[in-house]
This record gives structure tokens, C-alpha cells and sequence, in this order.
């Protein structure tokens, strides 16, 4: 049964990736080009970040540089599935009838891992795959390689399951869990970018201290050293750490085996509240709409991260613009010197970049699913309730675009025109993004997710999206940088701008007219 | 009020529903009942424009659903099947957004919704979210939103699976009181004691066509509802 619950959860993920039979064929060769982008640029950022540590094998100190990997893939795998755990493990909606047919709750706990398993797998792969290329070898050790790139992410399946269960008990009876989900995940976003910014001092401080590290390491996460020791060539150090994995695996699968009925089939209870008349004042049609689809997103912490993320990076961005307002005006005065418009320049792609990491209309169709009907059977026209969509996604980032891009003109002193473009050129860019993603989630809708992750991650539409507009952004950025010494700014930008307008124009002439006619095919 | 001229929706090649003709009066409550499957629900989702289909025509008070969905939309309430609502709001933003989108005035949809939420025992839930609500609290809150701008005519699928014996009683009471007021009522149902109780009309699907339409007395004649449509099932097996 295992086998087969198995089987099935897999078919799903895959399902829900691919889309539809017709597309599907355009979804696998999409997924490879997908597949080819995460070799490339992770496989090349890692392989750099290995390349700069292996003076550490040199220096006769291999198990470092392979604890520190082991480190690395661990933490990367359990950062990225902790806040995946509780929806899948617990909140799916299919629990309530796997559970009442004659299979073990375990049975099911299991096949759910699964999935967790693999996404451990590919995001530890990330990480160790280059390390292992980057040191290479042969003979035993590829073996070992293999080995390690298949048990290893055990040990973040087994943390994230219970960081997962800890946090489903923390929130069980909060009345505001998302925001409690919200903050803690910005948490982890937040460190991870401070690692990340401080990656090349890490690395000089571990080369410049690596008996000292190396000491750490052997004292504090001994099994991280032991998993070092084994990829120097220690078998038995090897063995010890993999049985050690499983041991632990298999004693949080016992545990959660025993409790997961209980955990999956708990009420849920909140925090009770009286009802006030007076929270019931009247507004317009469009601002019920846009007000419903603002409560999904704010209510939702899955879309709020997935597809608010650039919004937040944008209000970011434009904090650090003030506080490293002096350097910049140094760095503006001389590189200004040489070429004004190259910061400004910069600046447009770096928000640019921010907007296409902001998704809402993506996947705001396919997050209706069963409550499709609500809005189908209301006295509003399709192209009201497309509209809303496009509002919701400009109201979520348009104020944060024209923080940081009004921060950047105050700081960095354009002149008047690309001061303009620095505002038109990113808003043209969203509103590009916000039609050309309701428009892909029109045409590829998921409507029959058991998770928001499903509808919010994996939906074809939302991979289109992400994936289209960051080529969007590279076709933005490589002429200009190939031929900058024959370029004028300003007409590039105001060029591009015009471009993305009426693009964003076509599409949205596309949504009224034919895109209505799909929604009410839906 | 509701006026369904030759209605057919096919699937594919499949036809789930033949040429349905049917006409409900102002005032008028109408069971609609046949097997699992026969085309109830299509033909309940037609009427309230969610499902399109390309041939006949389905009136709602002289206005085409097919031509002017909008407006025959504002005349209707839609209760399905199982009331998947809006989880991420609470009972009372559900309701506002309703009485927004139906454009209920202020003073209106606060007395309205006290007295209905009375009536269905749901007040003390109302400022809880959605997603903590059971089945029949679900289906309470979406029988209130139905109510909320007074439709002259309200569409039902299984109105009542899912709730409470006492829900049942007051949900009865409330569509005869809507229909008092001169709005019509369309439902199906599979629990056909409550139908010969509360309805004047009945209609009989099997297989998608019609095969019994008219007032419910003239139907029945002597003999249970039960019977007649137990009947007809043998008759067109």
C-alpha cells in the first residue's frame, strides 16, 4: 500500500507541475530548461563558494570542507521544506479520506515524507553535487558521493518534521497563525541573506581559522564531522553517520506514526471572538472584489511568501539605500564621474527584478478552486473580477516599487529623465508581470489542488511565470550592458518602457475580450 | 419567474441533459428529484449561469441567462451542493462581501443578517473564520448569504444534507416565507417526504429529459411521491 500511496503522491507532484495532457509536452521541455537554469546558476554559485574552500583539502583538512558541505546541503534542504511540512504532512486535504479507508495512518505519514524527502533530496543536491565535482575523485569515493546524496537529506527530513510539528502545535490555537508563520519564515529568510551577504568574510575567516572551525565542528555537530571524516575516506565514520541518520529517521517516523491521526484529525480551534455589527460597512462592487482577493493573499502565508516576496525585498532594499546612503554617494560621485547613468541603470534592473518576483495574478485563479463557484454565480462580469485580480497584484506592488525606486532618485541623483524612468520603467514592468501572469493562469488554471502549495508553487502556470519573467529581466539587462558605449540610457529605458506598456496593453485588450470567454469556461 | 425553454448540455458526446422544458410561477416552490447522476445539478448551474450551454434558452423573470447573465444574477440566490465558502474570511466578511457584491444597503444587511443568524443559531460564530466552521455551520452561513438580497428566486442543490434536524425546520420556514413574498423557489432533493410537504410543483428527471412536470398533487394524484417516482424509474429503466 505504502508502494502504491507512494506511487500516487508522486504522480501528483508530477501532475501538478506538468499540467494538463495538452500542455505537457510544452511542460517537460519548459522543466528542462528549468533543470538546465538551476545547473547552471546554483550549480556555478556553490561551485564557486567549493572552489574558494578547497585550500581547506589542500591544507590536509578534506573532512572540513566536507563537513562544511554536509553543513550547507542540510541546512539549505532544511530551510527550504520546514515551512512545507505542515501543509503537507498535516493539512492536506485528502487526510480525512486516506484515513478513513482500511490503510495505516503511518502508511500514509509515510507517502506524505516521501514527497518531503524528494524535495530534500533536490535542494541537498544543490549544494553537494558541486562540492563533490568541485573536490572530485574517483573509485570509492563516487560511491560514497552517491550514497551521501541519498541519506543525507534524511537528517533535514527528520528536523523539518519535527520543526514542522512543533510549529503545527505552536499555531494550533492562534488566531493569527499566518502571520506567526509569516514573521518566523522572514526569520529564516533574513539570516539566510545575512549568510549569503557575508559569504566571502565566512570564507576568509574559516580559511584563516580553520583549526579553530575544525575544532568547532568536532565539538559542537559531530555528525557532521563524522560525515566528513567518512567522505576523506573513513569508511566507518561513514557507516556510523548514515546508521546514525537512520536511527534518528526512523525514531521521529515512529513518533510521528503515533501521533499524526490525532494532530491530522484535530479540530481547528481558534481563539474566539464576539461578533460587531458595526464591522459591516457597505462598499462598492470592485472593492468587494479587490477587498477578497487582498484578504487571500494577507490570509494565505504560503501566497504571501511565494508571491509577495519581491514586495518585501523592494521595502528592503530601499531601507539599505538610506543606510548605506553615504558609501552610495561616494560610489556616485566616482563611478558618476565616468558614466551618470550606470547606478540609476542598476537600480532599474534590481527592481525590476523585485517586480517579477511579485506573482499574485499567477496563481490567483487557480486559487479559487473549489470556491470557484462563488464568484461565477455573483452579478459581476468577468472583467470585473479580472480586474480586481490585476488591482490586487499593483496594490500589493506598486506602493513598495515606488518606495524604493523614490528612495533610489533620492539617493543615488539621477538626472531628470532617468530619475522618471526609475519610477516608469519597473511600473510598466509589474503591470507587464501582473496581465501576463493572470493571462498564463488563465489558460493553465489549477483548479483541483489538495494544498495552496500545489496551486501557489507547482502549478505550471506559476513555474511559466516566475521562469518568463525572469528571462524578461535578462533580455532587459544584456543588450544594454553588451553595447552600454553606444547606448543612451535614457532611450533604452524609455524604450523599454514604451515596449513593456504596450505589451502589457495587448494582453490586458486580450483579458476583456477573449480572456472573458475563458473564465466563463472555467 | 423561472422559465427553462428546450434546455441541453452535453459533455462531450455524452448529453446530460435532453431538451428540458420547465416553467415555475412567482410564489412557487419546485422539487427537483431523479437518480444520482441524471442531471440535476447541470441543469440547477445552468439556471444560475455558472454552467454554459448552447442550446434552448432559460429565462429568470423575461431575462435571459444566456444573453444577460448579470441581470438575471442579481435576481438569484445559488445554494450547492456542499458550500465550499472563502476559509480565509470570517463569517461576517463573507457576508459583507456578499451584501457588497449584491449591493444590500447598510441599515438593511445588518438587521438582516442578526435576524437570520438568529434563526439558524449562528451569531456567537459569525466573527469566527470560515475555516474553523463544521459542514452544517458552512451550509447555515451560505444559506444566509442567499437570503441577503431577497432573490426572487433561489436555486438549491441539497439544501438540506448537512444540517440539524432544527436548521432543517427553520430553512423550510424561510423558504416559505421568501416564496410568500412572491420569489420562487427551485431545489433538488432526495428527501422526497420533505418535497410532497413543502412544494407545489415537482419535476422528475431520469437520464436527463424530464419524464414528470406539474403541480404536485396532479403528479402524485392518490398515490406517495415515493411511489410515483419509484414508478417512473421502473417505467423508463
Amino acid at each position: 500500500m505504502l508502494k502504491r500511496l507512494c506511487a500516487i503522491r508522486i504522480r501528483l507532484f508530477l501532475n501538478a507541475l506538468t499540467g494538463s495532457g495538452r500542455h505537457r509536452r510544452g511542460m517537460r521541455v519548459l522543466y528542462g530548461f528549468l533543470l538546465l537554469y538551476c545547473v547552471v546558476v546554483f550549480g556555478g554559485l556553490f561551485g564557486l563558494l567549493f572552489w574558494a574552500l578547497r585550500p581547506l583539502a589542500e591544507a590536509g583538512l578534506s573532512w572540513l570542507y566536507f563537513a562544511l558541505a554536509g553543513i550547507l546541503s542540510a541546512g539549505l534542504a532544511f530551510a527550504g521544506s520546514v515551512f512545507m511540512t505542515q501543509q503537507q504532512l498535516y493539512d492536506a486535504q485528502d487526510n480525512q479520506l486516506l484515513l478513513s479507508l482500511p490503510i495505516r495512518p503511518s502508511v500514509v505519514l509515510g507517502s506524505r515524507m516521501l514527497v518531503l524527502y524528494l524535495f530534500d533530496l533536490l535542494l541537498g543536491a544543490v549544494v553537494l553535487v558541486p562540492a563533490v565535482v568541485v573536490y572530485g575523485g574517483t573509485g570509492t569515493f563516487v560511491l560514497r558521493a552517491m550514497l551521501s546524496l541519498v541519506l543525507l537529506p534524511l537528517l533535514p527530513l527528520c528536523l523539518s518534521c519535527f520543526f514542522g510539528w512543533l510549529i503545527g502545535l505552536l499555531t494550533a490555537r492562534m488566531r493569527y497563525k499566518n502571520l506567526f508563520s509569516v514573521v518566523l519564515t522572514l526569520l529564516f529568510l533574513g539570516g539566510y541573506l545575512l549568510i549569503y551577504a557575508r559569504a566571502n568574510a565566512a570564507i576568509q575567516a574559516i580559511l584563516l581559522n580553520s583549526q579553530a572551525v575544525a575544532q568547532a565542528v568536532r565539538g559542537f555537530l559531530y555528525p557532521f564531522y563524522l560525515f566528513g571524516m567518512g567522505m576523506a575516506g573513513e569508511l566507518r565514520d561513514l557507516l556510523l553517520f548514515f546508521l546514525g541518520t537512520l536511527l534518528l529517521f526512523a525514531l521521529v517516523y515512529w513518533i510521528l506514526s503515533r501521533t499524526f491521526l490525532h494532530i491530522a484529525t484535530a479540530p481547528k480551534k481558534v481563539a474566539r471572538r464576539a461578533w460587531r455589527a458595526e464591522e459591516l460597512r457597505a462598499g462598492s462592487v470592485g472593492g468587494a472584489l479587490l477587498r477578497k482577493e487582498l484578504g487571500r493573499f494577507f490570509g494565505s502565508s504560503v501566497y504571501l511568501l511565494n508571491a509577495g516576496i519581491g514586495a518585501l525585498l523592494m521595502l528592503v532594499g530601499a531601507a539599505a539605500l538610506v543606510v548605506k546612503r553615504a558609501d552610495l554617494l561616494e560610489a556616485a560621485g566616482e563611478i558618476g564621474a565616468l558614466n551618470p547613468d550606470l547606478l540609476p541603470t542598476v537600480a532599474i534592473f534590481i527592481i525590476c527584478f523585485c517586480c517579477g518576483t511579485v506573482d499574485l495574478t499567477t496563481s490567483s485563479i487557480s486559487l479559487e478552486g473549489k470556491n470557484l463557484w462563488i464568484l461565477k454565480s455573483l452579478p459581476v462580469t468577468p472583467r470585473e473580477i479580472l480586474r480586481a485580480k490585476l488591482l490586487a497584484h499593483l496594490a500589493v506592488c506598486l506602493p513598495p516599487l515606488l518606495v524604493c525606486a523614490g528612495t533610489a532618485v533620492w539617493v543615488l541623483r539621477p538626472s531628470l529623465a532617468m530619475g522618471t524612468l526609475l519610477v516608469l520603467t519597473p511600473a510598466a514592468f509589474a503591470a507587464f508581470i501582473a496581465v501576463t501572469g493572470l493571462a498564463v493562469n488563465l489558460r493553465l488554471p489549477k483548479l483541483d489542488w489538495d494544498s495552496e502549495t500545489q496551486a501557489v508553487k507547482q502549478s505550471a502556470a506559476s513555474m511559466i511565470s516566475v521562469l518568463g519573467g525572469m528571462a524578461v529581466t535578462v533580455l532587459l539587462a544584456i543588450p544594454y550592458f553588451i553595447w552600454m558605449d553606444t547606448l543612451t540610457a535614457a532611450v533604452y529605458f524609455a524604450a523599454w518602457a514604451v515596449v513593456l506598456a504596450l505589451a502589457a496593453a495587448l494582453c490586458l485588450r486580450w483579458l476583456y475580450r477573449r480572456g472573458s470567454a475563458c473564465w466563463e469556461a472555467l | 419567474m423561472l422559465e427553462i425553454q428546450h434546455f441541453t448540455k452535453r459533455y462531450g458526446k455524452k448529453t446530460a441533459v435532453d431538451d428540458l422544458s420547465l416553467t415555475i410561477q412567482a410564489g412557487e416552490i419546485c422539487a427537483f428529484i431523479g437518480h444520482n447522476g441524471a442531471g440535476k445539478t447541470t441543469t440547477l448551474k445552468a439556471c444560475c449561469g455558472i454552467l454554459p450551454f448552447e442550446e434552448g434558452d432559460i429565462l429568470v423573470d423575461g431575462i435571459s441567462v444566456r444573453r444577460n447573465p448579470v441581470a438575471c444574477k442579481r435576481k438569484i440566490a445559488y445554494l450547492p451542493d456542499n458550500p465550499d465558502l472563502y476559509e480565509f474570511m470570517t463569517g461576517t466578511k463573507y457576508l459583507n462581501f456578499i451584501a457588497d457584491v449584491f449591493q444590500v444597503p447598510s441599515g438593511q444587511r445588518e438587521g438582516r443578517i442578526r435576524d437570520y443568524a438568529e434563526r439558524l443559531e449562528l451569531t456567537d460564530d459569525l466573527a469566527q473564520p470560515i475555516s474553523s466552521y463544521s459542514h452544517g455551520m458552512k451550509q447555515k452561513l451560505a444559506v444566509i448569504s442567499a437570503l441577503l438580497h431577497q432573490p426572487r428566486l433561489m436555486l438549491m442543490d441539497e439544501p438540506f444534507v448537512g444540517l440539524d434536524p432544527k436548521a432543517t425546520h427553520v430553512l423550510k420556514g424561510l423558504m416559505a416565507d421568501l416564496c410568500a413574498q412572491g420569489s420562487a423557489i427551485f431545489f433538488s432533493t432526495h428527501v422526497l417526504e420533505v418535497a410532497e410537504r413543502l412544494c407545489h410543483k415537482v419535476a422528475i428527471i431520469k437520464n436527463g429529459k424530464l419524464v414528470a412536470a406539474g403541480a404536485m398533487e396532479e403528479v402524485k394524484g392518490d398515490q406517495s411521491l415515493e411511489d410515483v417516482f419509484l414508478e417512473l424509474e421502473d417505467d423508463h429503466a
